[in-house]
Order: C-alpha cells, then structure tokens, then sequence
C-alpha cells in the first residue's frame, strides 16, 4: 500500500466531500479513502499504541525483575521496580481515557474505541464458527467441521438494516465483522489480565502496610507471575501474527486496510457502511487532474 | 440464526455512508458478550489464584525440588514461587575470582587484617541446612550453607569493647548490611564460602557471602567485601528504605513466616 497515494486522495476526498455535502458530514468522509476502507479510528489507534508501549516496558521491567540472568544483567532494581509500578499503574489509563474521549462524540472523534470494543465484546454465530474452525484441531475438528451457514443470513440482516437506514436516512446500522473470534478473545484476554495485574500488584506492593495475611500476598505474587507468563505468550503470539500480515500493521498504523483486504481477511465485515462509493472515486479523479 | 437466542445492543451513534447517503444511525453489534464474560473469569480465576495461591505455590515447590537440584540449564528457577529470585540493586558488580578475591576486616579491632579466600577455607569450617526466607515472600528450604562462623572471624581479629555493632559492605560498591554484635556472634549467623553443594556461585553473591539464618535475606548480604566494627548500628541498604533493622523471621516487617 502506497502510504503517499493515500494521504493524496484522502485530502481531496474531504475536501471533494465539504463542498458536496457540507461540513456537518464530515464524519461520513472521514469512513473513505479511494479503495480503502477505515479500519480504526484515532482513539482506538491511540489506545493500542500507549498501551502496548506500556505492557511493553511492563514487560521488559518485569523481566529484568525476574529472570535471573537479567537481574544479574541490568542489575539496578529499585529502579527497574519503580519504573515497573508506574508504567503497570498507568497500563488502564488509556483504555479509561478512550472511553471517556468516547462519551457523547461522534464516531470520529472518539466513539470509535466505545464502538470497537462494544463490537469486541460481543460474539455472534460468525465467532462460533470461526472458533469452531481455528480452535478445534485434529479428529474433532473433522468430527464438528460444519457449512458456514450463519454468514449468509448475517449478510441478510446487515442488508435490511442497510436498506432500512437508508430508506429512512436514518436507523440501526448492523455493526460487525470486523475483528474474527480469536481478536475478540485476545482483547478480552488482555483486558482482564490488566485488572489482574493491577490487583494483585497493588497487593503485593501494599500488602504490609494493609497487614494483608502473608499467604495472600504469597497468592497475589503467585498469580501475577502466571499471568504475566500468560501475557508473554499471548503479546509474542500477537506480534508474530502481526509480523505476518503487513496490510494489518498498516491498517492499525494508518486507520485504513485496502477494501480487498478487508473482504478476504474478514468475510463478515459489512463493509458497505464505510466503503468508498463509486462518485466519489471520480470525484478524486477529476480534481487531481 | 435465531434473534431470541443472541441479545442484540446498540452500541455506537455517527454518521455512516450508505450509497451515495451520509446517514445519522445507531450502530448494533449481535451476539452475547462473551467478551466480558472472559473479562469476568479471568478475574475471577485471578481472586481464586490469590486465596489458594500459596498452598499451590509450596505443592509445585515440593514437585520441583528434586527437578531443581539436578537441573544445569537453570531453567527451573522460572518456575514461579520457586527456587531463588536472584536480587541486586547495582547496575553491574565485579566478577571477583577465587584468587583475586579478599576480606577486609577492621574498625573497632585490635587486629585489622585482610583475608584471602584460601585463608577464609583455612579456618575452621561450619555447616547447616537451613531454610532461606525472604522478605518478599518466597522462602528456599533446606538449603546448604557452610562456611566460616562470623564470631570466629571476630575472636580472630580481637573486637575491641567499644565495638558494638558491625556494618558490611558489598564489593558492588552499594550494598550495605548491619547487625548488633549479639546478632553478629550467634553460631548461625556464617560468612559463607559455599552454599548448595558448591562454591557460592556469582549470582547467589560469590565467592563469599553472609548468612544470617534467623532473618530475612536482605540481611544476608551478598557479594562481601568488607567488614567493619563501629559503636553503633548503621542501618543497611534497604533499612534506610524502610525494612526493619532486626529482620526476624516472623516477628519483623509485619510478616509472620515460621521462623528458621
């Protein structure tokens, strides 16, 4: 994908689109880009970059505090420790903030992130399929192999909801598709890792001075190291999924995947609520020329 | 698809394209939140992990004690609640080998000397098994430690009355360690020279470390260097960092671990 081209013909889509519609519809031209469809909006790309610096110094702090071939390393663990305390505190701040930034916003502005994780959180008959198909290995997965049927009436819906919207210009807009089950799961995995490690890591940083019962802060240790062991993993996994697909690393780099992209890496994306129409494709034509 | 089965949420207001019509719409997304029921389960798991937490701990350190003690790659020290946590708060400390390495002994003595490691093996050596306990919760036992007793080492170079408290240094240039001259003559109280069947490693403080059996482990500094009598407690490194001066096992730093 050619990152110059784009911002070219994102420019003068939005400007092509003020003097046609006016600027109150500037959300609306903000969803399109020529051949390309938003994938995530500012707030959502803001919230995955700070937080992933922040696990990322997590991380790294973490192991330095508890491989001893790193302690022994870098040495320095008061320090490593306060950065570690930090950076953990601060890890649900930017989801906390994408939220707020999301109360009462349009889509553009902030509700984007309300909107994404709203769609995270909820797992259709699409999801069961694709769990079933991804997470089911070996003779089961012969055994439990089924049509997908659920996509077509998916797409039924998503077309009445469509044509009842625009009959109406106005009304419900079936939303979906857009992350498969295993994102789902991983975002809900690392959302409920966060309020682990932030629980039990207070307990273990006030457990004296709350005259917390020892086996508890014994406990509240023990978990947070599982759970961080489980959080390596899963962010490895992540990255080297990531490092697979660049269209994907562009997509949360820039906002935008190619519509291409969209329709084979995710079949259920109803994509004709953002995808770029036709008029506006010759529209950028013309006045680049 | 059955709509009764699966809850249906708006979620999300904006304008949104459809055709060649800029639309004001509700979002839906379908299905049930199975997203913060995973949310909901981890925490809870995490809830359960710390109330029984500490009984798994000590079952999984008793499975893998035998697996630690014969282990050359050290991979089971990332086993979680076992084994040593390896701690240093200087950014780097000095490889002393056993020929390069020395003890510095004085203050408050009639006979400041310095000791190499062969003069330290010379002296009468002791041994014990003991449990090693640390302030933070984790605890290695039965552990073998032998080495010189320190109230040896202070009948050797003849401590002065005024003498009432030592203070220990750390050849990491940091670390600073203290106990009252009781605490410092009790017989399991050991400058060690070896500690799990060998030579005490870099890691665990080579190639001479304290151990002070009765208190928690940041007592029993690592890495010693030098000792030195004076008339009063200075407090170490972490005491001035707010763990108590007389580290106790049980009876200090609000904790009440068995004693060892």
């Amino acid at each position: 994908m050619s990152r110059g081209h784009g911002d070219v013909g994102r420019e003068h889509d939005d400007v092509g689109r003020e003097h046609d519609m006016g600027p109150e519809h500037e959300d609306a031209a903000a969803e399109t880009r020529a051949g390309e469809i938003r994938r995530f909006g500012l707030s959502t790309r803001w919230v995955h970059r700070t937080t992933a610096f922040l696990f990322g110094v997590c991380i790294a702090t973490a192991a330095v505090l508890y491989v001893p071939q790193f302690a022994i390393l870098f040495g320095r663990r008061p320090l490593v420790m306060t950065v570690h305390l930090y950076s953990g505190l601060a890890l649900p701040v930017p989801t906390l903030l994408g939220w707020l930034a999301g109360l009462g916003l349009r889509d553009r502005s902030g509700a984007g992130f309300r909107r994404d994780t709203a769609e995270l959180n909820r797992f259709g008959p699409a999801d069961g399929a694709w769990l079933r198909d991804h997470l089911i290995v070996g003779p089961a997965r012969r055994l439990r192999r089924r049509p997908p049927a659920t996509s077509t009436s998916i797409t039924t819906t998503a077309a009445a909801a469509v044509s009842a919207a625009g009959a109406q210009n106005s009304g419900k807009i079936l939303l979906g598709g857009k992350f498969n089950a295993g994102q789902k799961l991983y975002a809900a995995g690392v959302a409920g890792s966060i309020v682990v490690f932030l629980g039990t890591g207070l307990l273990m940083w006030f457990g004296a001075d709350l005259n917390l019962p020892d086996r508890y802060r014994t406990g509240a240790t023990f978990v947070h190291d599982l759970f961080a062991y489980g959080i390596f993993f899963a962010a490895c996994g992540h990255l080297w999924m990531a490092s697979r697909d660049p269209v994907a690393r562009a997509g949360m780099r820039t906002g935008y995947v190619p519509s291409w992209w969209a329709t084979t890496e995710h079949p259920h994306w109803d994509t004709r609520t953002n995808a770029d129409p036709a008029p506006i494709t010759q529209k950028i034509g013309e006045s680049s020329r | 698809m059955a709509p009764s089965h699966y809850e249906i949420r708006t979620v999300a207001r904006g304008w949104a394209r459809i055709g060649s019509l800029a639309v004001f719409t509700e979002g839906v997304v379908e299905g049930s939140p199975v997203g913060r029921r995973v949310v909901l389960g981890l925490i809870a798991l995490g809830a359960a992990g710390v109330a029984v937490g500490a009984e798994v701990e000590e079952a999984v350190d008793k499975v893998t004690a035998p697996l630690r003690r014969s282990d050359p790659t050290g991979l089971t020290e990332l086993i979680p609640g076992t084994g040593f946590e390896i701690y240093t708060v200087a950014s780097s400390v000095p490889h002393l080998s056993a020929a390069d390495y020395q003890l510095k002994v004085h203050g408050l003595v009639n006979q400041p000397m310095t000791l190499t490691l062969p003069q330290l093996e010379a002296m009468p050596q002791t041994e014990m098994t003991r449990d090693f306990q640390c302030v933070t919760g984790w605890r290695v036992s039965d552990v073998h430690w032998s080495g010189v007793r320190l109230a040896d080492l202070l009948d050797r170079v003849e401590t002065q009355p005024t003498a009432r408290a030592v203070t220990f240094r750390s050849f990491d240039g940091l670390y600073t360690e203290s106990l009252t001259i009781e605490q410092a003559r009790r017989s399991d109280v050991l400058v060690a020279l070896r500690m799990l069947d060998g030579p005490v490693s870099y890691e665990h403080g080579g190639p001479v470390r304290l151990y002070v059996a009765p208190m928690y482990g940041y007592k029993s500094i690592k890495w010693l260097g030098e000792i030195e009598l004076v008339d009063q407690v200075d407090p170490g490194w972490w005491e001035v960092r707010g763990y108590d001066v007389d580290a106790w096992i049980g009876k200090s730093n609000g904790r009440d671990d068995q004693p060892v």
